[in-house]
């Protein structure tokens, strides 16, 4: 995990009930900052503020069927920025609605379940060790 | 390796489905499509080189898994593009592939070749989509540049051999 700064995460879920959930897990590890959005929209609207990893719901128009869903929230973030790692979470275990949200370049998928907030853990822990790969790598380039 | 037309590679430790595989694609595609196959993910690594351009790759394998021989095919040339096999719906390999730079994960079944074949034709008609999004010309047009363009290169070929 990143010991020098905390890691922001946004968290993106039209059910209220998993958002707080969610936010409370995650709030008990004093690594991260939450901030909790109920619809792709306002998600979209507040990407400026830099967020580290996006989790963000599959199903975002299960409430009001015209809002944005997942996959164009999805979309609308990697347009915004291709570096900020999205992990989609949904309650379908189908492998083609995860083959297509790695399609639209999601970093990976997670279905909803009582093991998901671990498998979150290791997938963001996992996204660190990437990012240190990444700058050692880019750092060697840089001195070739 | 050969060099014109689409180089693609079929890995299957399944030898009549390789066989079978190839068989289709040939006659889906005609002469123009060099198919080489392999029944193990460390031969076909050995023949990758900068003129593959597709491999049809299983999962499922003796020795090497798919997924390793996609990283090592990545690795000696990230332009080809890999399409993994599979006989089962594992998600995490999936997603896994996909990281590793696969375009798509195909689960063996009903229509995969179907889908297969479409996706080579995907992949083989790729400069033609390019130039009719890019240059915003007709697709019959893009066609006729690309033919254009093959011509000169095989009459340019020819003038410095004969030389």
């Amino acid at each position: 995990m990143n010991n020098e700064k905390q890691v922001k995460l946004f968290l993106v879920d039209d059910d209220a009930l998993f958002l707080k959930a969610l936010e409370l897990q995650f709030l008990e590890d004093e690594h991260f900052t939450i901030e909790t959005y109920p619809t792709g929209e306002l998600c979209v609207k507040n990407l400026s503020r830099s967020p580290d990893i996006i989790i963000l719901d599959y199903h975002l128009n299960g409430v009001d069927n015209k809002a944005m869903t997942g996959l164009e929230t999805l979309d609308n973030i990697t347009d915004f920025n291709p570096a900020i790692p999205v992990i989609m979470l949904s309650s379908q275990d189908k492998i083609d609605v995860a083959i297509d949200c790695m399609h639209h370049k999601a970093f990976d998928y997670v279905v909803k379940s009582e093991t998901a907030f671990n498998r979150l853990q290791k997938i963001i822990t996992t996204i660190f060790r990437y990012k240190k790969m990444e700058k050692a790598l880019n750092w060697y380039i840089d001195k070739m | 390796m050969e060099t014109k037309g689409t180089n693609l590679f079929i890995v299957d430790d399944n030898k009549l489905m390789v066989e079978t595989l190839k068989q289709y694609l040939q006659n889906r595609f005609g002469a123009s499509m060099n198919i080489s196959t392999f029944n193990d993910g460390e031969s076909c690594v050995l023949k990758v080189d900068k003129q593959t351009d597709i491999v049809i790759l299983d999962y499922y394998m003796e020795g090497k898994n798919g997924l390793d021989v996609l990283k090592a095919i990545k690795v000696i040339n990230p332009k080809t593009e890999v399409i993994m096999l599979s006989s089962n719906e594992n998600m995490a390999v999936a997603i896994e592939s996909f990281r590793a730079g696969a375009k798509e994960y195909v689960i063996k079944g009903a229509d995969s070749w179907k889908k297969i074949a479409k996706l080579v034709n995907n992949v083989v008609t790729a400069p033609i989509r390019l130039m009719v999004k890019e240059l915003s010309i007709s697709k019959q047009l893009a066609v006729l540049l690309m033919v254009f363009f093959t011509m000169g290169i095989v009459v340019f070929c020819v003038m410095q051999i004969k030389k």
